[in-house]
């Protein structure tokens, strides 16, 4: 038992002062998939806010101005790489990284999401569907840094 | 059965017996010379060419075929590949013609004369249409399913991920397991689909009529089983169905076909939706069941293809739930089809009464109402598929 304890200690030992008040959007329209973020966001005291549509998420954005955007690709309505285009080629709100969230992430590389041309996703980095906890929290400091 | 020109085919050929030959194929075949002229051909040939009214002896294969000024590529052509080696070839040419597409596969056989020349080949056509399309068929049936899939296992493998790693409050613990659990029935509802779906398929899909009591074995077990998606949802259910309603079905089946009826409900109503069961008994030989829900409206168009397979274009659905719906249905002597109705939290106006009491229905939101019809003539343990409305 306490070697499992040690080994949760060690995955989400964190900069406490790094994260508190940092806001966070997931934009995910699976509703789990957006709890279970939640609980692994809010669990090193990040202020984690969700949308469950691109529509949703952009008011979100316009509202509250996220430190970091967490964000789907398979979107109803606006996919995530026409959201992930539409801020990065915004001067307003360039700035905010997006950490792309797909089961599809491993085929970044081949050509379904190219990275240049009109139809190019446009992202600060990505992370494969399931995630693991401790990728993401890694990820997700690296980009608040 | 007519064939073109035998009597020339048996000058060129000088053998009768060759003549005889090609005729008892029984397959669309043809000879062709060098400069790829069609010399003869039978009646199937011309069918599978799809040109039945023009002549096309004399004409090119290329120019029948593909209705092409060029001859075809030796990577795709078996007839020219023949003619260059001297030896049998086969190959695959898909017409486009009437906004269908044909495969026809091409097996092209040498024939040589007595001294060795080989002046024309042999084409024989096998339209294997039908079995490219299963083949299309069954390759989207297992992409659907894998899709179907994926979302709930890697849910699943989230949430416990998260359980596994992260020390969290009892009850947040336990929300977590019930939403593995609902979603691993979404899962096996899914699976049961494709399962019935591919008994329908084989032709090995019997049902078990019983004498049911319908609210308690059918209706209340469907709607526990979405209580906790419906909360999830904010779905409302309204259900008007007779306690104690008794009505000779597979239950099991039914059962089936009331989860695909409200999953589209939900999917299609959006978040808050509205939905309306009902019954109604018109004194025939059917016993009248509906699945109303509030949302977009269907199209007239898309009402009529609903029911097809893989018509829905859903990413977040298969298409073969309505699919599976129909032949369900079908199997209990009845028919499904799905029209506009007005709704409110006692009474659904089917499209007769809608149209009776226009302007005269306020108070109600408009929606899709999905009727299906039993047949009070299904005799226990006796499916008899075909008692249709």
């Amino acid at each position: 038992m306490w070697a499992l304890s040690f080994f949760k200690a060690s995955i989400f030992r964190i900069d406490q002062k790094m994260s508190v008040g940092q806001k966070i959007l997931v934009i995910d329209d699976d509703k789990d998939m957006v709890e279970a973020l939640k609980i692994i966001l809010e669990g090193e005291s990040y202020k984690v806010k969700a949308a469950f549509d691109g529509k949703q998420g952009l008011e979100i954005i316009r509202k509250e101005r996220p430190d970091l955007i967490i964000l789907d690709l398979l979107l109803p309505g606006e996919d995530g790489v026409a959201i992930s285009r539409s801020l990065k080629d915004s001067p307003e709100y360039q700035d905010i990284p997006i950490l792309v969230l797909t089961a599809l992430a491993r085929k970044m590389e081949d050509k379904i999401f190219p990275r240049r041309g009109k139809k190019a996703l446009k992202a600060d980095g990505y992370l494969d569907k399931p995630i693991n906890p401790e990728i993401l929290l890694a990820k997700v400091k690296k980009l608040l840094k | 059965m007519h064939n073109y020109n035998s009597s020339k085919l048996e000058k060129m050929l000088g053998d009768k017996f060759g003549v005889e030959i090609l005729n008892s194929i029984g397959l669309a075949t043809a000879v062709i010379d060098r400069k790829f002229n069609i010399l003869w051909a039978n009646n199937q040939y011309r069918k599978v060419q799809e040109e039945p009214e023009r002549p096309i002896i004399g004409r090119k294969c290329y120019e029948v075929s593909f209705n092409s000024k060029v001859p075809c590529t030796e990577k795709i052509c078996a007839v020219r590949r023949t003619f260059k080696t001297g030896k049998d070839s086969r190959g695959l040419k898909i017409l486009k013609k009437g906004g269908q597409e044909k495969f026809l596969n091409v097996f092209s056989f040498p024939l040589y004369f007595s001294e060795g020349k080989l002046k024309y080949v042999v084409e024989i056509i096998q339209d294997n249409t039908q079995l490219y399309k299963l083949v299309e068929l069954s390759d989207k049936l297992t992409a659907y399913a894998s899709h179907e899939l994926k979302t709930p296992l890697a849910t699943i493998n989230q949430l416990a991920t998260v359980l596994r790693q992260i020390e969290l409050p009892a009850d947040k613990r336990n929300q977590l397991y019930e939403r593995i659990i609902s979603r691993s029935q979404h899962g096996l509802r899914t699976v049961e689909n494709f399962l019935i779906y591919s008994r329908i398929k084989a032709g090995e899909l019997e049902i078990n009529p019983i004498r049911t009591n319908f609210y308690s074995r059918v209706v209340k077990e469907v709607l526990d089983f979405h209580t906790e998606y419906a909360l999830e949802k904010e779905v409302n259910f309204f259900c008007h169905i007779p306690q104690d309603l008794e009505v000779v079905c597979d239950p099991d089946y039914i059962q089936v076909v009331y989860n695909n009826l409200i999953t589209n409900a939900i999917k299609h109503g959006g978040e808050k939706v509205f939905i309306y069961l009902g019954y109604l008994d018109k004194g025939d030989r059917y016993h009248y069941f509906n699945v109303a829900n509030s949302g977009e409206l269907i199209s007239g168009e898309d009402r009529e293809k609903i029911f097809k397979r893989y018509v829905s274009g859903e990413e977040k659905g298969s298409g073969i739930g309505l699919d599976v719906t129909r032949e369900l249905v079908e199997k209990h002597g009845g028919k499904i089809w799905v029209e506009p109705c007005y709704l409110s939290s006692d009474k659904c106006l089917w499209e007769k009464d809608v149209k009776e009491k226009a302007g005269k229905i306020s108070g109600f939101v408009e929606g899709n109402n999905f009727i299906f019809t039993i047949s009070k003539k299904l005799s226990r343990n006796s499916a008899k598929p075909g008692d249709k409305k």
